[in-house]
This record gives structure tokens, sequence and C-alpha cells, in this order.
């Protein structure tokens, strides 16, 4: 204890040597603890805003080929899923059902194109308790069969106010052309931009749009309370369906950024085996941000070789500085070692002193990340911004990720220990009386 | 009682019926229909030419695609490569029978595509493009003789006979003279008109006929409007090697 304490009076000797050593050590750290938080808040906030955007976390939809060769996505065996969720164990308030289809909305010569999400508005209670309304409310929107529910920005694009009628341009399930009317029931602020593609009306409406009967539905989500559910419920209703059905293999689902059969952003065609009837498709949102996995450990490892440059450099700056102060220290070196320090001793106190300046940066490095990924995170992203896909509510967060804290930690101090380990065995190897000539 | 019933079905066909045969007597209705696939599909000969496609929005800037097209209608085949703008130069839709490719040189990647689709945000379609398949896709639900400018007209309304069609039903105003489209109307499933396709002027190249310029009115959005134009016509062989996926990617290099 005594020695650390002899290594911490040491640091405060020489303050303005100490500060700038430590503020490089500082740096690095906040660049990595920045680079951390930000993947693996954008990885949390992408799927937030993907699971918000398909309500929730596995998705369940059906097939069917008809004798035309034409795919429709539509729950004709909707008993066989009931049963397989019941096998599951799920609780039913966590299942919702939608019927869905990308239109473009007309108003007065404008448009806009919208992904339509068709409800069941009584059995959406998370829904209507997340939407934040700019104007109407979800009560109006229900009464009404022809009600819809638009984003703040869609509304503005199209100029439209509450009660006025849209008209929109879609395709049917079969690939006909169809037009029909809404009427604007309430906007919602935005709720990025996946938000902002989308507007919520009833079901049965959507149907009848898409040309589906009434009553039926097209995409099945399921809510978990955690992400750490996902893969395991994934497979327990993959195995419980293939029990009571035809069920496309789970390495046939493309990679990639696809919201679902009716919106691809990206789609790699690939090879499938031939099938016919129908056939359930078990997906979850682990699947849709795949990509964005592999990007972040990507982005985290560039972000560990800045680091890794950044620590070089400075532990070029420690041996160098360590060394100077075995010469500034000859004396003090050799006083001591005359009252009987050891040699262990003084080689101890100059590796006190090191990993004392390497944990006193990186704590001011990672308190600093706090204070900047603070910051940023006042700044808030324009929800029509491609990059508020990567934000929870329009603004980046940054959380600790503990494991890389950790990591950091034990490497920036080994590191600062071993760039002072050569002058610190060379201090200790000092004789008491040739440190006491000098 | 079942001898009665169908008596009295009988009798409602045969007068359900009578008023398309009393209207459409001296016009061989399937004859038309066959006559206008068989203008716009040309089933001995390879096609190219090259199009023209400008669309208009209002408050938009004018759109103006070049693009060259490929057809070999005997085996269902159908090639469009994007010449211009030459930010979308390289980009291709390849159709062969029921499986369609669209290629994006960006990415290198391909995307799944339909005939049935919208070309690039236009009042087009991709169909508009390709041969004519009305006997194959339509029947017709009326019909009535009529006028339009100078010329006389059988005008024919169509229901989609599947619901793979882009449009469940069609109006045709059809030359009486050559069985040449004049206009059509193009309605949605729940009977909207959608748009309106003019076709003023046609090309004469041995038995076929290829409309030279064509305006598609957008019907639902006031002042939106697509005009076609084909020049460059040819019926000369083209090689196999074009209607390839492989193709699309050698033609950007």
């Amino acid at each position: 204890m005594k020695y650390l304490a002899l290594a911490v009076r040491n640091l405060n000797r020489q303050k303005k040597r100490s500060v700038l050593l430590g503020g490089a050590i500082a740096l690095g750290i906040l660049v990595i603890t920045l680079v951390n938080g930000f993947t693996a808040g954008a990885v949390t906030n992408v799927k937030d805003n993907f699971a918000y955007l398909l309500a929730g976390h596995v998705y369940i939809s059906e097939e069917t080929k008809r004798d035309d060769d034409t795919e429709v996505s539509l729950f004709t065996h909707p008993e066989l899923l009931d049963a397989a969720i019941a096998e599951v164990g799920l609780d039913p308030r966590a299942v919702i059902r939608r019927s869905t289809f990308m239109g473009t909305f007309l108003f007065h010569g404008k448009n806009a194109s919208q992904q339509v999400q068709g409800v069941q508005w009584d059995r959406e209670d998370a829904l209507r308790q997340r939407l934040i309304l700019t104007a109407g409310s979800v009560d109006e929107a229900m009464a009404d069969p022809r009600g819809i529910i638009l984003s703040q920005q869609a509304a503005d694009l199209l100029g439209v106010a509450i009660g006025e009628e849209i008209t929109v341009r879609l395709s049917t399930v079969t690939g006909q052309q169809n037009v029909g009317t809404f009427v604007v029931r309430a906007t919602m602020a935005d709720p990025g931009i996946l938000g902002n593609l989308s507007a919520y009306a009833a079901l049965d409406r959507v149907n009848e749009l898409v040309n589906i009967p009434a009553g039926t539905y097209q995409t099945v989500s399921i809510t978990l309370d955690s992400m750490t559910q996902v893969e395991p419920v994934t497979t327990a209703l993959y195995e419980a369906l293939g029990r009571l059905a035809q069920v496309k293999p789970r390495d046939e689902t493309p990679q990639g950024l696809q919201v679902n059969t009716e919106m691809s952003f990206i789609f790699q065609e690939e090879p499938e085996d031939p099938w016919t009837g129908s056939r359930f498709t078990v997906a979850n949102i682990n699947e849709f941000t795949a990509q964005l996995e592999s990007l972040s450990t990507l982005v985290n490892s560039v972000g560990l070789s800045i680091l890794m440059v950044l620590i070089l450099i400075t532990l070029v700056g420690v041996a160098n500085t360590f060394r100077m102060i075995m010469y500034e220290r000859v004396k003090e070196i050799g006083t001591m070692r005359a009252l009987g320090m050891q040699r262990p001793a003084i080689r101890r106190i100059f590796l006190y002193e090191a990993t004392s300046l390497a944990i006193l940066g990186y704590l001011a490095g990672v308190l600093l990340a706090g204070v900047v990924g603070l910051l940023i995170g006042f700044f808030q992203i324009p929800s029509d911004n491609a990059f508020s896909l990567f934000a929870a509510a329009g603004r980046l967060t940054f959380p600790y990720q503990v494991p890389s804290l950790v990591g950091n930690l034990i490497l920036i101090t080994g590191l600062t220990a071993l760039a002072a380990l050569v002058p610190a065995n060379k201090a200790a190897k000092l004789q008491p009386a040739d440190a006491l000539r000098a | 009682m079942n001898g009665r019933i169908l008596i009295i079905l009988g009798l409602i066909g045969i007068f359900g019926a009578l008023p398309i045969v009393a209207q459409s007597s001296g016009a061989d209705l399937d004859a038309i229909l066959a006559s206008i696939d068989e203008f716009g599909t040309f089933q001995d000969n390879d096609f190219t030419a090259d199009y023209t496609i400008v669309s208009e929005k209002p408050g938009e800037e004018r759109s103006i695609f070049e693009a060259r097209i490929f057809r070999r209608d005997s085996e269902d085949k159908f090639l469009l490569i994007i010449a211009e703008p030459a930010l979308r130069r390289g980009e291709g839709y390849l159709q062969v029978g029921d499986t369609g490719w669209s290629y994006d040189p960006e990415s290198r990647e391909f995307a799944i595509f339909q005939l049935r689709d919208t070309f690039q945000d236009s009042d087009a379609q991709n169909s508009d493009f390709a041969g004519t398949r009305l006997q194959d896709n339509y029947a017709v639900a009326s019909f009535e003789e009529g006028r339009l400018g100078s010329f006389e007209v059988y005008i024919l309304t169509l229901e989609a006979t599947n619901d793979t069609v882009a449009y469940p039903s069609t109006k045709i105003w059809v030359r009486q003279d050559n069985y040449l489209i004049l206009k059509q109307e193009d309605y949605s499933l729940s009977d909207r008109l959608m748009r309106t396709v003019l076709i003023p002027t046609y090309a004469r190249a041995g038995a076929y006929f290829v409309p030279t310029k064509t305006l598609i009115i957008d019907n639902l959005n006031q002042g939106e409007r697509t005009e076609v134009t084909v020049r460059n016509i040819s019926f000369a062989a083209i090689p196999d090697t074009v209607f390839n996926r492989s193709y699309l990617e050698r033609v950007n290099r």
C-alpha cells in the first residue's frame, strides 16, 4: 500500500507531465468507448425500429402456390399456426395479425408512398399506446372503417388535414392494380425513418383493397419480452409448425435488410427448391439485421485498431517518460536503496506509477465518453434522414458495453505497465553507491 | 323441377348474350383480339428498338429515359437496357418465360422483376414494352361501334380472365379498317379509371405494326403523363446470348 502511495505522490509531483500522458490514454479510451457504444446502440436501435415497423420480433407468413404458379401471401390455414403458438406456450396477447400493402397516396396533385398496415385496433394495445398523435385520435380512426393514421411528415407532404379524403393506388395480392380511398382521422409524430413509411388503417379495409377475404390476414408478428428469447422461440415455432404443415427451410430465408415478402430493400436472388401447395415461413428480427451485426463487428474492429495505434504512440511516450523519470530520480533511488529498500520494491513503485497513470487516464476517458455521448445524444436527427434508422426516437444512444470496458481496462493497464517495465528494471538494478554519486 | 330450372337458365343465357351478339353483328370479336395480338406480338422475328420515355409530374422535373429493347416473342424473351440518364446507365430488365430479373450495375445484384410493375416510376408499365396478349388474358364484356376523331372504331370493354394481369378491366378503341388500337382506358379492381393510353402513330414493318408514339395519361394524378417514342426499329435476328443474365452483367463493362 505504501508503494502505491509513493507512486501516486510521484505522479502528483509532475502534474503537467502526468496530465499529458494520462490525457493521451484518455483520448484513446474516449474513442474506443464511443465507437463501442455507438455500434451497440445502433444495433439495438435498428432492431427496435424494425420491431416497431414489423410489430414484433418473430414473423410468420403463409404462402400458397396456385396452379398458375403465382404465390399469394395469405393465411389459409390459421388454425395450424394457432395450434403451434399454443404448443410453444406463447401469450396470445403478444400475437399481432396484420395485412399490409405498399401504396401511393394521392391528394391534389401531390403524392407520397407509404406502407399501410392493416391492424386489428382492438387487439393492438401496444401500438395504440406507442403512437404519439399530433392531431385527431385513435378512437376516430377506429370508429371509421375507412379511417387512417398518417405520419405527420406524410400528411405535410400531401398537404392533407384531418377529415379529408385521400386516394391510394396499390397492387392486390395477385398484382392487380387497385384504387381506394381513406379518410385521415389522425396524424402521428414521426417515429423515425421506418415509422415514417407506415400508416395504420383497419385490417378489413386493407384486406378489401388487397383483395383478400375479410377476417383474414397476411402476417403474424410475435412480440417477446427480451431479445434472448428470439432464437429459442423462432426455433420452437419452426419445429411445431413443421410437425403440422409444410414450412420453408430456415436457411432458405434470404439474408439482408428485407422487410417482408412485399417490400424488399435488397434481395439477392437465390435458387429455391420447387414446392407446391401452401407453406409457412418463420423468420425473426435477427435475420433482418444479420448484416448489421457484421457491420457492427467490423466498426468495432476498426475502432480497436485506432485504439491500438493511439496506445502504441502513447506507449512510446510512456517508455521515454519513465526512462527520463529514472534519470531524474537516480539520487532518490540511491537514497531509498541505501536506506534498505529492495530492488523489487523500486520496480514496484515504477510499475504502480505507470498502472495508476493508465487507470486514471482510463477513468477520465470513460467519463469523457459518457459526457460526449450524452452531448451527441442531444442532437435530434430528422426522421426523414436515413441515419435516424440508427437512432432511438431521433437520438443516437451510446450505451456502455461492460465486456468492452473491462477488456479495454486490462489492455491499457497491461500495455502501459509493459512500457514502463524496462525503465523500472533499470531503476531497480541501480547500485546505491553509483546512484548516490550520480 | 330440375328441367324447369334448366329452361329458365337457358333463357337467361340466351337473352343475356343477345346484346353482345346483336351489337357485334359484322364484327368478329375474337378476330379483333387475335389481330391486335398478332400486330403487337412478333412471332416470326426478333425485335429491337430504341425507346424514349419522357415522364412529367406536377411540381417535378421531367424525367427522360432512353432504353434499348430486345424481344423474342416466340420464346417469351424480353430485355430492356437503360442507356440514359447516365446515372442509371446499364440497369436492365430481363424476362424469360415467367421469370424476370432486374439488374443494378452499381451493386451488381439481380432482383425480382415483373412485367406488370411500373417502369421507373412513370405511368408506363414494363408490360407496355412487351408483346400484346389480350386473347390470353381478357374476354370481351361489351361491344359498340363509335367514332374517334376521323376514324370509325369498335369500342370493346374487356374483363380480365385471370387475376394476375395489371388491370382487371380495360376499354379499347380499335380502328374498324385495320384493328389498330387508338385509345385504351385501364380500370382498377374498384373500377376507377387509372390511366388513358393514346396511340396516334404506328410504323408498319411487313405484317407488323409498331406504335411509334404513345401518350399515357394518369387519370388519378392530374397533370401526370408519360410519352413513349420508338425509333430505330429492327426485325433482324438477335444472338441467343443477349437474353441471358450474364449479358446484362457483361454489357456494362
